[in-house]
């Protein structure tokens, strides 16, 4: 699925899943939270996505896991009497790493300006050309190579 | 209040008329986080793969062996002709001794290349013989 048809299909029920996350989770931080998570795997999967048949009914069954997981975790997140031995190093601490690298890039995306922000996330994003872009956004072709430069080096000092 | 069973076992459509029943204030810029969030999921992809890809090196060794090689011509005192002359006299000089010594590499390449000839029509002169008998 391209990226273009993913955003049209998929981020307008954004909200509706953020609602349902609410009723489950009953914490708008976690909610949305949990909606990122939603995406994030829905994004990283879109290959797949052309044959769901209904998307809504996919992503509330998917999120209502999601959100089921994270209540059962949350349940289990007591201190122990003893230790638990340190996890094998592997996949889990991979997978933190990567979380971890993910909300810096995104802390610093939210931190750029407005035009930068803007031009990282057509390009990135919405894979769209430099032409494009500037049709878009009225920047000539040297601001917007610029803007995208300064952008990528600000991201790339944050990981 | 409801438990994590009744919620699993509502089907994706009663979950969405409960939840939206009396729906509350969906946060402001929901929308533009989450795309905020893929584009960083997508730099992050980007860069991973950049990473992962192997370094092509074989054009740097070609480059920093034709630089080292040029550096070494130019360096090296006595090596190579000299290429500017105040004289035109001396100019046409070199000038001719360079083509005379491209001249006697080039004979000496022609009769090489003449002797392999030879050297290749014997097996095929004795081939010939043998067809005839």
């Amino acid at each position: 699925m391209t990226s273009e048809r993913f955003q049209a299909v998929y981020l307008p029920l954004s909200e509706t899943l953020w609602q349902v996350a609410f009723y489950i989770l009953e914490d708008s931080a976690e909610a949305e939270d949990a909606v990122q998570e939603l995406f994030l795997k829905l994004w990283n999967g879109r290959d797949a996505l052309d044959s769901i048949r209904s998307p809504k009914g996919y992503c509330i069954t998917l999120l209502r896991n999601l959100c089921l997981d994270r209540i059962r975790r949350a349940s289990r997140t007591v201190i122990p009497e003893v230790l638990p031995d340190p996890p094998v190093e592997g996949r889990q601490d991979d997978a933190v790493d990567q979380r971890e690298r993910l909300a810096k890039v995104l802390d610093a995306i939210k931190s750029l300006p407005d035009r930068q922000r803007q031009v990282l996330t057509l390009r990135t994003l919405d894979g769209l050309s430099y032409e494009e872009i500037a049709d878009r956004t009225g920047l000539n072709y040297l601001t917007l190579r610029v803007l995208l430069s300064q952008a990528r080096t600000q991201l790339k000092k944050m990981i | 209040m409801k438990t994590l069973e009744e919620i699993e076992q509502l089907s994706a459509e009663e979950l969405e008329q409960k939840a939206t029943e009396s729906p509350a204030a969906v946060p402001e810029g929901l929308r533009s986080r989450l795309r905020m969030t893929l584009a960083a999921q997508e730099f992050l992809a980007g860069e991973e793969a950049e990473k992962a890809r192997p370094v092509r090196w074989f054009p740097y060794a070609t480059l920093a062996t034709a630089v080292a090689a040029a550096t070494l011509l130019v360096a090296l005192p006595g090596r190579g002709p000299k290429d500017t002359f105040d004289d035109p006299l001396l100019a046409y000089a070199e000038v001719e001794k360079a083509f005379q010594t491209i001249s006697d590499k080039m004979s000496v390449g022609v009769d090489l290349v003449r002797e392999a000839g030879a050297t290749a029509e014997i097996p095929q002169n004795t081939l010939h013989k043998i067809q005839i008998k």
